[in-house]
Protein backbone atom coordinates (compact mmCIF):
# COMPACT_ATOMS: atom_id res chain seq x y z
CA UNK A 1 0.00 0.00 0.00
CA UNK A 2 1.37 3.51 -0.90
CA UNK A 3 -0.57 5.43 1.19
CA UNK A 4 -2.61 4.78 4.36
CA UNK A 5 -4.61 6.75 6.79
CA UNK A 6 -5.86 5.25 9.63
CA UNK A 7 -8.02 6.36 11.98
CA UNK A 8 -7.09 10.08 11.50
CA UNK A 9 -8.06 12.56 14.15
CA UNK A 10 -7.36 15.96 14.18
CA UNK A 11 -8.24 18.78 16.34
CA UNK A 12 -6.85 22.59 16.54
CA UNK A 13 -9.06 24.46 18.86
CA UNK A 14 -12.03 24.04 17.11
CA UNK A 15 -15.99 22.92 18.50
CA UNK A 16 -15.72 19.85 16.78
CA UNK A 17 -12.28 18.12 15.31
CA UNK A 18 -11.11 19.02 11.73
CA UNK A 19 -10.97 15.62 10.86
CA UNK A 20 -12.10 12.33 12.67
CA UNK A 21 -11.36 8.77 12.03
CA UNK A 22 -10.30 9.08 8.69
CA UNK A 23 -9.68 6.07 6.93
CA UNK A 24 -8.16 6.13 3.24
CA UNK A 25 -5.82 4.15 0.90
CA UNK A 26 -4.17 5.07 -2.29
CA UNK A 27 -2.59 1.88 -4.18
CA UNK A 28 0.32 2.38 -6.61
CA UNK A 29 -1.25 3.10 -10.14
CA UNK A 30 -4.34 4.18 -8.69
CA UNK A 31 -6.54 7.71 -8.33
CA UNK A 32 -8.37 8.01 -5.72
CA UNK A 33 -10.89 10.91 -5.32
CA UNK A 34 -11.48 13.05 -2.36
CA UNK A 35 -14.89 15.11 -2.65
CA UNK A 36 -16.14 17.93 0.10
CA UNK A 37 -17.26 20.96 0.28
CA UNK A 38 -15.80 24.05 1.96
CA UNK A 39 -14.12 23.51 4.92
CA UNK A 40 -14.97 19.64 4.67
CA UNK A 41 -11.34 18.63 5.32
CA UNK A 42 -10.02 17.74 2.16
CA UNK A 43 -7.56 19.58 2.31
CA UNK A 44 -6.18 19.19 5.74
CA UNK A 45 -5.93 15.47 4.82
CA UNK A 46 -3.50 16.23 2.07
CA UNK A 47 -1.67 18.29 3.62
CA UNK A 48 -1.14 16.01 6.73
CA UNK A 49 0.52 13.71 4.54
CA UNK A 50 3.26 15.81 4.40
CA UNK A 51 2.96 16.43 7.88
CA UNK A 52 2.27 20.25 7.14
CA UNK A 53 -0.80 20.19 10.05
CA UNK A 54 -2.09 23.53 11.82
CA UNK A 55 -0.78 25.21 14.58
CA UNK A 56 -1.41 23.75 18.06
CA UNK A 57 -3.06 20.29 16.27
CA UNK A 58 -3.61 17.49 18.40
CA UNK A 59 -3.14 14.79 15.99
CA UNK A 60 -4.15 11.00 16.75
CA UNK A 61 -4.05 8.07 14.50
CA UNK A 62 -1.32 6.95 12.07
CA UNK A 63 -0.45 8.52 8.12
CA UNK A 64 1.55 5.47 6.47
CA UNK A 65 3.55 6.29 3.18
CA UNK A 66 5.26 3.35 2.12
CA UNK A 67 4.64 1.85 5.34
CA UNK A 68 6.72 4.69 7.31
CA UNK A 69 4.61 6.67 9.52
CA UNK A 70 4.76 10.56 8.65
CA UNK A 71 3.37 11.63 11.69
CA UNK A 72 6.50 10.31 13.52
CA UNK A 73 9.09 10.06 11.62
CA UNK A 74 12.42 11.99 12.36
CA UNK A 75 13.22 15.52 10.70
CA UNK A 76 15.49 14.13 8.12
CA UNK A 77 13.58 11.11 7.09
CA UNK A 78 10.64 13.84 6.74
CA UNK A 79 12.53 16.13 4.34
CA UNK A 80 13.59 13.13 2.15
CA UNK A 81 9.90 12.15 1.89
CA UNK A 82 8.96 16.26 1.10
CA UNK A 83 11.76 16.10 -1.52
CA UNK A 84 11.04 13.23 -3.32
CA UNK A 85 8.63 10.57 -2.57
CA UNK A 86 5.46 12.88 -2.46
CA UNK A 87 4.72 15.90 -4.55
CA UNK A 88 2.10 18.10 -4.28
CA UNK A 89 -0.01 20.37 -6.67
CA UNK A 90 -1.78 23.23 -5.58
CA UNK A 91 -5.02 25.10 -6.96
CA UNK A 92 -3.43 28.50 -8.21
CA UNK A 93 0.02 27.92 -10.04
CA UNK A 94 0.97 31.49 -9.52
CA UNK A 95 1.12 31.32 -5.81
CA UNK A 96 3.57 28.14 -6.40
CA UNK A 97 5.86 30.28 -8.75
CA UNK A 98 8.50 33.20 -7.81
CA UNK A 99 7.13 35.60 -10.56
CA UNK A 100 10.96 37.13 -10.18
CA UNK A 101 12.40 33.57 -11.39
CA UNK A 102 12.73 31.47 -14.61
CA UNK A 103 10.72 28.74 -15.45
CA UNK A 104 13.93 26.93 -15.41
CA UNK A 105 15.38 28.29 -11.83
CA UNK A 106 12.00 26.73 -10.88
CA UNK A 107 12.52 23.56 -12.28
CA UNK A 108 16.06 22.97 -11.63
CA UNK A 109 16.23 24.48 -7.50
CA UNK A 110 15.18 21.41 -5.62
CA UNK A 111 17.09 18.68 -8.28
CA UNK A 112 20.43 20.94 -7.33
CA UNK A 113 19.82 22.07 -4.11
CA UNK A 114 18.38 19.06 -2.52
CA UNK A 115 19.19 16.09 -4.72
CA UNK A 116 22.31 17.40 -5.49
CA UNK A 117 22.30 16.90 -8.89
CA UNK A 118 24.52 18.83 -11.28
CA UNK A 119 23.65 22.39 -13.01
CA UNK A 120 23.72 20.75 -16.21
CA UNK A 121 22.00 17.59 -15.70
CA UNK A 122 19.34 19.40 -13.78
CA UNK A 123 18.71 21.46 -17.04
CA UNK A 124 18.52 19.20 -19.69
CA UNK A 125 16.37 16.76 -17.16
CA UNK A 126 14.17 20.41 -16.70
CA UNK A 127 13.78 20.37 -20.43
CA UNK A 128 12.69 16.64 -21.04
CA UNK A 129 10.12 17.06 -17.89
CA UNK A 130 8.27 20.18 -19.90
CA UNK A 131 8.60 17.87 -23.15
CA UNK A 132 6.92 15.04 -21.20
CA UNK A 133 4.11 17.30 -19.67
CA UNK A 134 3.29 18.34 -23.75
CA UNK A 135 4.89 21.88 -23.79
CA UNK A 136 6.40 22.84 -27.29
CA UNK A 137 9.75 24.38 -27.06
CA UNK A 138 10.99 23.49 -23.93
CA UNK A 139 14.58 25.65 -24.21
CA UNK A 140 12.73 28.71 -24.70
CA UNK A 141 10.43 28.11 -21.88
CA UNK A 142 13.07 27.56 -19.49
CA UNK A 143 14.28 30.71 -20.49
CA UNK A 144 10.46 32.43 -19.28
CA UNK A 145 9.40 34.03 -16.76
CA UNK A 146 5.66 32.56 -15.26
CA UNK A 147 3.74 36.13 -16.48
CA UNK A 148 4.54 34.91 -19.79
CA UNK A 149 2.92 31.75 -19.46
CA UNK A 150 -1.12 31.31 -19.17
CA UNK A 151 -2.78 29.61 -16.30
CA UNK A 152 -2.89 26.32 -18.18
CA UNK A 153 0.70 26.38 -19.36
CA UNK A 154 1.81 26.94 -15.82
CA UNK A 155 -0.26 24.23 -14.43
CA UNK A 156 1.98 21.88 -16.70
CA UNK A 157 5.24 23.69 -15.56
CA UNK A 158 3.85 23.01 -11.53
CA UNK A 159 3.38 19.45 -12.93
CA UNK A 160 6.74 19.36 -14.52
CA UNK A 161 7.60 20.09 -11.32
CA UNK A 162 5.78 17.19 -9.19
CA UNK A 163 7.26 14.89 -11.22
CA UNK A 164 11.12 16.17 -11.05
CA UNK A 165 11.99 14.14 -8.00
CA UNK A 166 10.22 10.40 -9.16
CA UNK A 167 7.51 10.43 -6.44
CA UNK A 168 5.41 7.85 -5.73
CA UNK A 169 2.82 9.54 -4.63
CA UNK A 170 1.04 12.90 -6.37
CA UNK A 171 -1.24 15.05 -4.46
CA UNK A 172 -3.71 17.15 -6.12
CA UNK A 173 -5.49 19.25 -4.10
CA UNK A 174 -7.87 21.39 -6.80
CA UNK A 175 -4.96 21.34 -9.17
CA UNK A 176 -7.26 21.84 -12.09
CA UNK A 177 -10.16 23.96 -10.36
CA UNK A 178 -9.01 27.22 -11.33
CA UNK A 179 -8.96 26.40 -14.88
CA UNK A 180 -10.98 27.01 -17.35
CA UNK A 181 -13.36 24.24 -18.52
CA UNK A 182 -11.43 22.93 -21.42
CA UNK A 183 -7.78 23.73 -20.26
CA UNK A 184 -9.24 21.42 -17.20
CA UNK A 185 -10.11 18.51 -19.30
CA UNK A 186 -6.77 18.82 -21.49
CA UNK A 187 -4.77 19.06 -18.13
CA UNK A 188 -6.36 16.14 -16.57
CA UNK A 189 -5.37 14.15 -19.79
CA UNK A 190 -2.22 14.80 -19.08
CA UNK A 191 -2.51 13.89 -15.35
CA UNK A 192 -3.96 10.41 -16.62
CA UNK A 193 -1.37 10.48 -18.72
CA UNK A 194 1.78 10.77 -16.91
CA UNK A 195 0.08 9.16 -14.16
CA UNK A 196 -0.30 5.38 -15.81
CA UNK A 197 3.12 6.09 -17.36
CA UNK A 198 4.63 5.83 -14.24
CA UNK A 199 2.45 3.76 -12.19
CA UNK A 200 2.20 6.64 -9.51
CA UNK A 201 -0.54 6.55 -7.47
CA UNK A 202 -2.52 10.06 -6.79
CA UNK A 203 -5.12 11.53 -4.17
CA UNK A 204 -7.12 13.75 -5.85
CA UNK A 205 -8.89 16.50 -4.33
CA UNK A 206 -12.13 18.21 -5.66
CA UNK A 207 -15.14 19.81 -4.86
CA UNK A 208 -16.78 18.05 -8.25
CA UNK A 209 -18.53 15.06 -7.63
CA UNK A 210 -18.98 14.92 -11.32
CA UNK A 211 -15.41 15.22 -11.95
CA UNK A 212 -14.11 12.99 -9.28
CA UNK A 213 -16.41 10.60 -10.35
CA UNK A 214 -15.40 10.68 -14.19
CA UNK A 215 -11.65 10.77 -13.27
CA UNK A 216 -11.13 8.38 -10.50
CA UNK A 217 -11.48 4.71 -9.99
CA UNK A 218 -12.52 5.41 -6.26
CA UNK A 219 -13.81 8.06 -4.31
CA UNK A 220 -14.15 9.16 -0.66
CA UNK A 221 -16.99 11.84 0.09
CA UNK A 222 -16.04 14.18 3.38
CA UNK A 223 -18.68 16.01 5.47
CA UNK A 224 -17.40 17.90 8.33
CA UNK A 225 -14.58 15.73 8.72
CA UNK A 226 -16.14 12.81 8.30
CA UNK A 227 -15.60 10.29 5.41
CA UNK A 228 -19.31 9.84 4.78
CA UNK A 229 -19.22 7.23 1.52
CA UNK A 230 -15.97 5.09 -0.11
CA UNK A 231 -16.98 3.64 -3.18
CA UNK A 232 -15.78 3.13 -6.33
CA UNK A 233 -16.24 6.06 -8.59
CA UNK A 234 -18.89 4.73 -11.20
CA UNK A 235 -21.04 3.02 -8.19
CA UNK A 236 -20.86 5.78 -6.30
CA UNK A 237 -21.93 7.77 -9.14
CA UNK A 238 -24.66 5.31 -10.23
CA UNK A 239 -25.68 4.27 -6.81
CA UNK A 240 -24.94 6.57 -3.85
CA UNK A 241 -25.89 5.06 -0.94
CA UNK A 242 -25.15 7.87 2.10
CA UNK A 243 -28.16 10.75 1.91
CA UNK A 244 -25.31 13.50 1.55
CA UNK A 245 -23.77 11.92 -1.59
CA UNK A 246 -27.07 11.47 -3.40
CA UNK A 247 -27.85 15.13 -1.75
CA UNK A 248 -25.12 16.53 -3.77
CA UNK A 249 -25.78 14.41 -7.03
CA UNK A 250 -29.32 16.13 -6.63
CA UNK A 251 -28.33 19.58 -6.09
CA UNK A 252 -25.58 19.63 -8.95
CA UNK A 253 -27.05 20.34 -12.61
CA UNK A 254 -26.17 18.44 -15.36
CA UNK A 255 -25.99 18.56 -19.12
CA UNK A 256 -28.96 16.59 -20.21
CA UNK A 257 -32.35 17.24 -19.45
CA UNK A 258 -33.12 19.52 -16.80
CA UNK A 259 -34.37 17.88 -13.91
CA UNK A 260 -35.25 19.81 -10.86
CA UNK A 261 -32.65 20.55 -8.12
CA UNK A 262 -33.43 19.41 -4.84
CA UNK A 263 -30.85 21.61 -3.04
CA UNK A 264 -29.71 20.60 0.59
CA UNK A 265 -31.22 22.88 2.96
CA UNK A 266 -28.69 24.71 5.38
CA UNK A 267 -25.28 25.29 4.91
CA UNK A 268 -21.88 23.06 5.14
CA UNK A 269 -21.01 23.05 9.07
CA UNK A 270 -18.34 25.44 10.37
CA UNK A 271 -15.20 24.37 12.55
CA UNK A 272 -17.76 26.06 15.50
CA UNK A 273 -20.37 23.68 14.83
CA UNK A 274 -20.74 21.24 17.94
CA UNK A 275 -21.64 17.66 15.87
CA UNK A 276 -22.37 14.98 18.35
CA UNK A 277 -23.94 13.00 16.29
CA UNK A 278 -24.02 12.42 12.44
CA UNK A 279 -22.96 15.48 11.14
CA UNK A 280 -24.91 15.45 8.78
CA UNK A 281 -27.99 14.64 10.47
CA UNK A 282 -29.20 18.87 11.01
CA UNK A 283 -29.42 18.79 6.67
CA UNK A 284 -30.58 15.24 6.07
CA UNK A 285 -34.01 14.65 4.72
CA UNK A 286 -34.10 10.97 6.07
CA UNK A 287 -33.04 12.19 10.04
CA UNK A 288 -34.36 10.35 12.37
CA UNK A 289 -34.04 11.42 16.48
CA UNK A 290 -31.76 8.99 16.77
CA UNK A 291 -29.33 10.16 13.92
CA UNK A 292 -28.53 13.51 16.68
CA UNK A 293 -26.70 11.40 18.74
CA UNK A 294 -25.41 8.20 16.59
CA UNK A 295 -21.63 8.40 16.09
CA UNK A 296 -20.86 7.61 12.41
CA UNK A 297 -18.93 4.40 11.54
CA UNK A 298 -18.60 2.74 8.52
CA UNK A 299 -20.99 0.57 7.45
CA UNK A 300 -20.47 -2.06 4.16
CA UNK A 301 -22.26 -1.48 1.24
CA UNK A 302 -21.72 -2.94 -2.00
CA UNK A 303 -18.05 -2.11 -3.11
CA UNK A 304 -17.39 -0.18 -0.09
CA UNK A 305 -18.85 1.92 3.29
CA UNK A 306 -21.12 4.15 3.89
CA UNK A 307 -21.32 5.76 7.40
CA UNK A 308 -25.28 6.43 7.96
CA UNK A 309 -27.39 5.06 10.44
CA UNK A 310 -30.33 4.06 8.23
CA UNK A 311 -28.53 2.17 5.39
CA UNK A 312 -30.31 -0.67 5.48
CA UNK A 313 -33.91 1.06 5.55
CA UNK A 314 -31.90 3.15 2.85
CA UNK A 315 -31.60 0.07 1.23
CA UNK A 316 -34.90 -0.52 0.54
CA UNK A 317 -36.39 2.69 0.52
CA UNK A 318 -34.03 4.52 -1.17
CA UNK A 319 -35.57 7.11 -3.19
CA UNK A 320 -34.56 7.45 -7.08
CA UNK A 321 -31.44 9.93 -7.62
CA UNK B 1 -36.76 43.64 -23.75
CA UNK B 2 -32.97 44.06 -23.87
CA UNK B 3 -31.83 44.69 -27.49
CA UNK B 4 -28.16 44.89 -28.08
CA UNK B 5 -26.73 45.77 -31.38
CA UNK B 6 -23.27 45.49 -33.23
CA UNK B 7 -21.64 45.60 -29.50
CA UNK B 8 -17.97 46.38 -30.39
CA UNK B 9 -14.91 46.58 -27.81
CA UNK B 10 -11.01 46.75 -28.44
CA UNK B 11 -8.41 46.66 -25.82
CA UNK B 12 -4.66 47.00 -26.55
CA UNK B 13 -3.89 43.89 -27.79
CA UNK B 14 -7.23 42.32 -27.82
CA UNK B 15 -10.73 42.28 -28.95
CA UNK B 16 -12.58 41.98 -26.30
CA UNK B 17 -16.29 41.71 -28.40
CA UNK B 18 -16.89 41.55 -31.81
CA UNK B 19 -20.44 42.61 -33.08
CA UNK B 20 -21.92 41.21 -30.56
CA UNK B 21 -25.43 41.37 -30.84
CA UNK B 22 -28.24 39.48 -29.15
CA UNK B 23 -31.98 39.88 -27.76
CA UNK B 24 -33.58 38.90 -24.45
CA UNK B 25 -37.08 39.41 -24.02
CA UNK B 26 -39.04 40.62 -20.96
CA UNK B 27 -39.26 37.96 -18.37
CA UNK B 28 -36.74 35.85 -20.62
CA UNK B 29 -33.82 34.61 -19.87
CA UNK B 30 -29.94 33.87 -21.72
CA UNK B 31 -27.37 32.71 -20.76
CA UNK B 32 -23.75 34.12 -21.85
CA UNK B 33 -20.94 30.91 -22.08
CA UNK B 34 -17.29 31.05 -22.66
CA UNK B 35 -14.37 30.43 -20.74
CA UNK B 36 -11.91 33.58 -19.27
CA UNK B 37 -10.78 35.67 -22.95
CA UNK B 38 -14.29 35.13 -24.39
CA UNK B 39 -15.08 38.86 -23.86
CA UNK B 40 -18.19 37.75 -22.00
CA UNK B 41 -17.66 39.85 -18.80
CA UNK B 42 -17.15 42.64 -21.14
CA UNK B 43 -20.42 42.31 -22.75
CA UNK B 44 -22.14 42.27 -19.27
CA UNK B 45 -19.74 44.90 -18.27
CA UNK B 46 -20.45 47.21 -21.62
CA UNK B 47 -24.59 46.24 -20.50
CA UNK B 48 -24.35 48.17 -17.15
CA UNK B 49 -22.68 50.65 -18.28
CA UNK B 50 -19.14 49.81 -16.55
CA UNK B 51 -17.85 49.84 -19.72
CA UNK B 52 -17.88 52.27 -22.65
CA UNK B 53 -18.17 49.91 -25.99
CA UNK B 54 -16.07 51.69 -28.93
CA UNK B 55 -19.17 51.40 -30.99
CA UNK B 56 -22.80 49.64 -31.15
CA UNK B 57 -26.34 50.25 -28.65
CA UNK B 58 -27.36 48.64 -25.95
CA UNK B 59 -31.35 49.57 -25.66
CA UNK B 60 -33.94 48.27 -23.04
CA UNK B 61 -37.62 48.86 -23.80
CA UNK B 62 -37.23 50.91 -26.57
CA UNK B 63 -35.10 53.25 -25.34
CA UNK B 64 -31.46 53.88 -25.95
CA UNK B 65 -28.79 53.47 -23.43
CA UNK B 66 -26.37 56.80 -23.69
CA UNK B 67 -23.68 56.63 -20.49
CA UNK B 68 -23.36 60.34 -21.97
CA UNK B 69 -26.28 61.61 -20.62
CA UNK B 70 -26.07 62.87 -17.65
CA UNK B 71 -27.71 63.77 -14.18
CA UNK B 72 -29.19 62.18 -11.39
CA UNK B 73 -32.41 61.37 -12.82
CA UNK B 74 -30.65 59.74 -16.17
CA UNK B 75 -28.42 57.81 -13.66
CA UNK B 76 -31.32 56.58 -11.56
CA UNK B 77 -33.42 55.61 -15.09
CA UNK B 78 -30.34 53.53 -16.08
CA UNK B 79 -30.28 51.95 -13.24
CA UNK B 80 -34.15 50.53 -13.06
CA UNK B 81 -32.93 49.14 -16.09
CA UNK B 82 -30.50 47.00 -15.53
CA UNK B 83 -29.21 45.82 -12.57
CA UNK B 84 -25.58 43.70 -11.85
CA UNK B 85 -24.92 40.80 -9.33
CA UNK B 86 -21.37 40.20 -9.37
CA UNK B 87 -19.72 36.94 -8.45
CA UNK B 88 -17.95 37.92 -5.13
CA UNK B 89 -20.50 40.52 -3.15
CA UNK B 90 -18.04 41.24 -1.06
CA UNK B 91 -16.31 43.58 -2.97
CA UNK B 92 -19.82 44.65 -3.98
CA UNK B 93 -21.55 45.64 -0.83
CA UNK B 94 -20.71 47.69 2.26
CA UNK B 95 -19.17 46.95 4.80
CA UNK B 96 -20.76 49.38 7.33
CA UNK B 97 -24.52 48.64 6.42
CA UNK B 98 -26.22 45.75 7.78
CA UNK B 99 -28.19 43.70 5.10
CA UNK B 100 -31.73 45.95 6.05
CA UNK B 101 -29.47 49.24 5.89
CA UNK B 102 -28.45 48.85 2.66
CA UNK B 103 -31.35 47.89 1.09
CA UNK B 104 -32.89 50.68 2.45
CA UNK B 105 -30.70 53.05 1.27
CA UNK B 106 -31.44 51.92 -2.30
CA UNK B 107 -35.12 51.97 -1.58
CA UNK B 108 -34.63 56.05 -0.63
CA UNK B 109 -32.58 56.67 -3.71
CA UNK B 110 -34.87 55.31 -5.98
CA UNK B 111 -38.11 56.85 -3.89
CA UNK B 112 -39.49 54.19 -3.09
CA UNK B 113 -41.77 52.51 -0.15
CA UNK B 114 -38.89 51.89 2.32
CA UNK B 115 -41.32 48.97 4.50
CA UNK B 116 -40.28 46.93 1.70
CA UNK B 117 -37.02 45.83 2.95
CA UNK B 118 -38.88 43.02 5.07
CA UNK B 119 -40.79 41.75 1.73
CA UNK B 120 -37.37 41.57 -0.52
CA UNK B 121 -35.55 40.15 2.93
CA UNK B 122 -38.15 37.34 3.29
CA UNK B 123 -38.01 37.11 -1.14
CA UNK B 124 -34.25 36.03 -1.00
CA UNK B 125 -34.91 33.81 2.28
CA UNK B 126 -32.77 35.96 4.59
CA UNK B 127 -34.63 36.16 8.26
CA UNK B 128 -34.57 39.04 11.00
CA UNK B 129 -31.41 37.68 12.08
CA UNK B 130 -29.34 38.04 8.79
CA UNK B 131 -31.26 41.83 8.53
CA UNK B 132 -29.04 43.17 11.26
CA UNK B 133 -25.74 41.04 10.35
CA UNK B 134 -23.09 42.98 8.23
CA UNK B 135 -21.60 41.62 4.98
CA UNK B 136 -18.53 40.23 7.14
CA UNK B 137 -21.34 38.64 9.23
CA UNK B 138 -22.97 36.88 6.73
CA UNK B 139 -22.03 33.63 4.57
CA UNK B 140 -21.07 33.57 1.36
CA UNK B 141 -24.57 32.27 -0.09
CA UNK B 142 -26.27 35.06 2.34
CA UNK B 143 -24.11 37.46 0.85
CA UNK B 144 -25.30 36.85 -2.73
CA UNK B 145 -28.74 36.49 -1.62
CA UNK B 146 -27.96 39.91 -0.07
CA UNK B 147 -26.85 41.55 -3.61
CA UNK B 148 -29.97 39.73 -5.44
CA UNK B 149 -32.09 41.55 -2.96
CA UNK B 150 -30.40 44.58 -3.53
CA UNK B 151 -30.65 44.81 -7.45
CA UNK B 152 -33.89 43.21 -7.50
CA UNK B 153 -35.37 46.31 -4.86
CA UNK B 154 -35.18 48.61 -7.84
CA UNK B 155 -37.56 46.42 -9.79
CA UNK B 156 -35.21 46.22 -12.64
CA UNK B 157 -36.41 45.17 -16.27
CA UNK B 158 -33.22 43.22 -16.64
CA UNK B 159 -30.74 41.45 -13.91
CA UNK B 160 -27.05 40.51 -15.56
CA UNK B 161 -25.23 37.97 -13.31
CA UNK B 162 -21.57 37.88 -13.60
CA UNK B 163 -20.83 33.87 -12.76
CA UNK B 164 -22.72 34.79 -9.52
CA UNK B 165 -22.55 31.19 -8.28
CA UNK B 166 -19.17 30.05 -9.38
CA UNK B 167 -17.44 30.66 -5.93
CA UNK B 168 -20.16 28.78 -3.86
CA UNK B 169 -20.10 25.38 -2.54
CA UNK B 170 -22.26 22.98 -4.56
CA UNK B 171 -25.01 22.63 -2.13
CA UNK B 172 -25.21 26.42 -1.50
CA UNK B 173 -24.97 26.97 -5.27
CA UNK B 174 -28.31 24.99 -5.66
CA UNK B 175 -30.20 27.11 -3.47
CA UNK B 176 -29.56 30.12 -4.91
CA UNK B 177 -30.13 28.64 -8.41
CA UNK B 178 -33.58 27.79 -7.09
CA UNK B 179 -34.25 31.63 -5.99
CA UNK B 180 -32.96 32.91 -9.48
CA UNK B 181 -35.59 30.74 -11.06
CA UNK B 182 -38.21 31.14 -8.56
CA UNK B 183 -37.49 35.11 -8.68
CA UNK B 184 -38.06 35.24 -12.28
CA UNK B 185 -41.56 33.42 -12.04
CA UNK B 186 -42.76 36.18 -9.12
CA UNK B 187 -41.26 39.48 -10.95
CA UNK B 188 -40.87 38.87 -14.34
CA UNK B 189 -37.36 40.44 -14.29
CA UNK B 190 -35.29 39.16 -17.62
CA UNK B 191 -31.90 37.16 -16.68
CA UNK B 192 -28.83 37.56 -18.30
CA UNK B 193 -26.61 34.72 -16.81
CA UNK B 194 -23.02 35.03 -17.91
CA UNK B 195 -21.40 31.74 -16.71
CA UNK B 196 -18.69 29.23 -17.92
CA UNK B 197 -21.01 26.55 -16.36
CA UNK B 198 -22.72 25.13 -19.35
CA UNK B 199 -24.61 22.64 -16.99
CA UNK B 200 -25.28 25.88 -14.83
CA UNK B 201 -27.14 27.75 -17.92
CA UNK B 202 -28.52 24.49 -19.30
CA UNK B 203 -30.75 24.40 -15.73
CA UNK B 204 -31.82 28.46 -15.50
CA UNK B 205 -31.80 29.69 -19.19
CA UNK B 206 -34.58 29.26 -22.14
CA UNK B 207 -31.52 30.93 -24.55
CA UNK B 208 -27.95 30.95 -24.65
CA UNK B 209 -25.18 32.69 -26.72
CA UNK B 210 -21.56 30.95 -26.84
CA UNK B 211 -18.97 33.17 -26.89
CA UNK B 212 -14.99 32.94 -28.30
CA UNK B 213 -12.29 35.21 -28.39
CA UNK B 214 -15.11 38.40 -28.48
CA UNK B 215 -17.35 36.70 -31.22
CA UNK B 216 -20.71 35.13 -31.12
CA UNK B 217 -20.01 31.18 -32.56
CA UNK B 218 -23.15 29.95 -31.99
CA UNK B 219 -26.85 31.06 -30.16
CA UNK B 220 -30.15 29.27 -29.91
CA UNK B 221 -32.63 27.87 -27.26
CA UNK B 222 -30.21 25.84 -25.18
CA UNK B 223 -31.45 22.38 -25.34
CA UNK B 224 -30.76 22.70 -28.99
CA UNK B 225 -27.33 24.60 -28.94
CA UNK B 226 -26.15 21.54 -26.27
CA UNK B 227 -27.94 18.63 -28.24
CA UNK B 228 -27.03 19.92 -31.89
CA UNK B 229 -23.62 21.83 -31.75
CA UNK B 230 -22.59 22.88 -34.86
CA UNK B 231 -19.83 25.07 -34.07
CA UNK B 232 -16.76 23.41 -33.67
CA UNK B 233 -15.72 25.61 -30.22
CA UNK B 234 -19.34 24.35 -28.96
CA UNK B 235 -18.65 20.68 -29.53
CA UNK B 236 -14.98 21.40 -27.82
CA UNK B 237 -16.91 23.07 -24.56
CA UNK B 238 -19.46 20.21 -24.20
CA UNK B 239 -17.03 17.61 -24.69
CA UNK B 240 -14.97 19.31 -21.78
CA UNK B 241 -18.07 18.65 -19.23
CA UNK B 242 -16.91 15.51 -17.08
CA UNK B 243 -19.82 12.68 -16.55
CA UNK B 244 -19.74 9.61 -16.07
CA UNK B 245 -17.24 7.66 -19.03
CA UNK B 246 -15.51 10.29 -19.80
CA UNK B 247 -12.28 10.55 -21.12
CA UNK B 248 -10.47 13.56 -21.48
CA UNK B 249 -8.32 12.53 -24.11
CA UNK B 250 -11.40 12.85 -26.21
CA UNK B 251 -10.68 17.15 -25.56
CA UNK B 252 -7.23 17.21 -26.63
CA UNK B 253 -8.56 15.76 -30.34
CA UNK B 254 -11.93 18.05 -30.03
CA UNK B 255 -9.44 21.01 -29.87
CA UNK B 256 -7.22 20.14 -32.74
CA UNK B 257 -10.04 19.45 -34.60
CA UNK B 258 -11.03 23.32 -33.50
CA UNK B 259 -7.69 24.53 -34.21
CA UNK B 260 -7.76 22.64 -38.29
CA UNK B 261 -11.22 24.35 -38.59
CA UNK B 262 -9.71 27.70 -37.99
CA UNK B 263 -7.26 27.84 -40.46
CA UNK B 264 -9.74 27.58 -43.61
Amino acid sequence: MLLSVEDLTLEAGGRRPILRDVALQVRRGEIVGLVGESGSGKSTIARAVLRLLPQGARVSGRVLVGGEDVLTMDDARLRALRASDVSMIYQDPRSSLNPVRRIGDFLTERMILTLGRPAAEARSRAAELLAAVGMRDPERRLRQYPHELSGGMLQRVVIAAALAADPALILADEATSALDVTTQAETLALLRTVQAERGLGMLFITHDLHLASAFCDRVHVLYAGTVVESRPAADLFADPRHPYTAGLLGCTPELGDPRPLRPIPGRPPSLDDLLPGCPFSPRCPHAEAECETWAPRPVAVEGGVAACRLIPVAVQERSPV
Amino acid sequence: MLSVHNLCKAFPGTVAADAVSFELPSGGSLGLVGESGSGKTTVARMLVGLVRPDSGTVTVDGRVRDPRERGRAARLRRAREIQMVFQDPYVSLDPRLTAAECLRAVLRLHSKDRSRVPVLLDQVGLGTREAGARPHQLSGGQRQRLAIARALAVEPSVLVLDEAVAALDVSIQAQILELLAQVRRDSGVALLFVSHDLAVIRHLCEETLVLHRGRVVESGPVAKVLAEPEHPYTRLLLGSVPRPGWDPAEVVRLRREMEASEVF
